[in-house]
């Protein structure tokens, strides 16, 4: 699982899930926390769709810690106020830079990926919501107002 | 006269104060922050959009601290996100990958993905609901109950994949010339919040005020500019709201980071339009054709109407034509920030002693130069 994944599916889940992975990767291995806990801002960039250029959007609110295990660094950054998350997120993001990758990973990894799992389940459920909302048009025998057929 | 040094407005101020907090605590009730961000999200989606800054805890608190004054709340955000170090820049968040709730178009019925309404007010009756004066906190969860088993549906993975990537209406439209497909253009922007503003402002800087405009003044200068004090007419080709993806790359990675190690920090809810409005262009052949420019609106938060504004108002600066005040990027980009508005003309509350008595000197003089003249 790519970084990338790997945070969505640990900032999306309940915080409880980034604290005991952390608090087991803890237990194996020698954690130094290199910048505590802090907040901080991220400016959001976006590419607009009229010119395909990029503006700022604006800034977001976001907690950020630095840990080290032996040589390696991991990062914790989340939006919003929340320091303990950081650095639970930084422990995890630590443990999947160290080689040889230790054993406890393993598990780390299995719970991560159920979490991903869950995760996928309960989108599918509130986009099934969601669908419930798509128009359905019924033909009544006038004019095809299809993007295909109007642009015709 | 020249200025007079005085004291004495201390005791006054600090009463003033105590007076001020009294009002926010007298009737002896206290709205938790957990319900402000539960029960009231548009209002604290607005702050946060005119703040210019994501953080909902903190709004709902400036929200209560501002006992809903919206103008007051945007104002402590200001000056809450400046006491905050930047610690990074975004990657690029591209809105195709927007997880949608809601998208629609007024410019075709059928489109790919379907019309997808969400959650709208857009066909309510707008009669208020007396009774809930009286509801309570399990009156609501009952109706949320009620309200999902009539919802009901089984999940759905296919939905889930097309929320995450619905198609748009103007990749159909440039795919047939009718909107012209523009290179991408990767110009560092310009932020505003660093930067003053001068003219003719660059197109980053017109999207980021405009995006964090005050809401109804964006909104009022785009109906004035559809009404008749602009050239902007526009169809809506699509509006879609959801949420985008915030991530950054690795400390020190270089600027074609794989997007793959990037950090996901969370999700923001935005609003995002595509205004459609028939021009006419060069055909690169010395002569013109009729086709469709693209007016782009993005706002943070749920308000569609600030983005279908911000839409009209981003294609009706580009003209830059000061006929129109519409069209004028000083009259516009100046006078819709809200703390830039609110802020000079609350100003005018504040001591102007000495000015005033210039002024009033000035005036009586004139008067009397002109009573001597009738008298004459």
């Amino acid at each position: 699982m790519s970084r990338r994944a790997r945070t969505e599916v640990l900032v999306e889940s309940a915080p409880s899930l980034a604290h005991e992975l952390a608090r087991a990767l803890e237990a194996e291995l020698p954690v130094r926390v290199v910048v505590p806990p802090r907040q901080g801002l991220v400016m959001n960039q976006v590419r607009e769709t009229a010119r395909n250029s990029r503006f700022y959007l604006g800034e977001a609110l976001i907690s950020e810690c630095r840990v080290r295990i032996g040589d390696v660094e991991g990062l914790g950054a989340v939006l919003g106020a929340d320091g303990e998350l950081a650095r639970s997120l930084a422990v995890i993001d630590a443990a999947y830079a160290c080689e040889p990758a230790p054993a406890v990973l393993a598990d780390v990894d299995a719970r991560i990926a159920a979490a991903g799992r869950a995760l996928d389940a309960e989108r599918a459920r509130e986009a099934a919501l969601i669908m419930g909302s798509r128009v359905s048009f019924d033909e009544m025998g006038g004019q095809d107002m299809s993007v295909q057929a109007v642009v015709k | 006269m020249g200025y007079v040094a005085v004291t004495g407005g201390e005791q006054a101020i600090a009463a003033s104060l105590d007076l001020n907090e009294l009002r926010r605590v007298e009737a002896g009730r206290s709205v938790a922050v957990e319900d402000i961000l539960a029960t009231m999200p548009d209002l604290v989606n607005q702050v946060q959009s005119e703040g210019s800054l994501w953080a909902p805890k903190i709004a709902a608190v400036a929200i209560k601290q501002a006992c809903g004054s919206i103008e007051e709340a945007v104002f402590l955000m200001r000056a809450y996100r400046s006491t905050l170090e930047r610690l990074y820049t975004s990657r690029v968040v591209d809105t195709d990958g927007m997880r949608a709730g809601r998208r629609i178009s007024a410019a075709f019925k059928d489109i790919e993905g379907g019309q997808i309404l969400g959650a709208t007010r857009d066909y309510s009756h707008r009669l208020i609901e007396f009774e809930l004066a009286d509801e309570t906190v399990s009156d609501a969860r009952e109706r949320a109950r009620e309200i999902r088993a009539r919802l009901s549906a089984p999940a759905d993975a296919d939905a889930a994949a097309l929320l995450d990537r619905v198609p748009r209406v103007l990749t159909y439209l440039r795919s047939i010339d009718m909107v012209r497909d523009w290179p991408v253009d990767d110009t560092e922007p310009v932020d505003i919040t660093k930067t003053p503003l001068s003219f003719p402002a660059p197109r980053s800087v017109i999207l980021q005020a405009l995006s964090r405009g005050l809401t109804q003044a964006v909104v009022a200068i785009g109906y004035a500019a559809i009404r008749g004090f602009g050239l902007s007419h526009p169809t809506v080709g699509e509006l879609r709201r959801g949420t985008v993806a915030i991530e950054i790359d690795a400390p020190g990675a270089s600027g074609n980071a794989a997007a793959e190690d990037a950090y996901y920090l969370g999700s923001i809810p935005v609003t995002e339009v595509e205004s459609l409005i028939v021009s006419d262009e060069e055909d690169g052949e010395g002569g013109h054709r009729s086709a469709l420019d693209v007016g782009y609106g993005l706002v943070m938060g749920d308000d569609e109407s600030k983005a279908i504004a911000m839409s009209v108002l981003d294609h009706s600066l580009r003209a830059d034509d000061v006929r129109f005040p519409t069209q004028d990027q000083e009259f516009v980009l100046y006078h819709i920030d809200g703390v830039e508005a609110t802020g000079f003309i609350s100003h005018l509350k504040l001591p102007h002693y000495v000015t005033f008595q210039s002024k009033l000197d000035s005036a009586l003089r004139s008067a009397a130069e002109k009573g001597g003249e009738a008298d004459a």
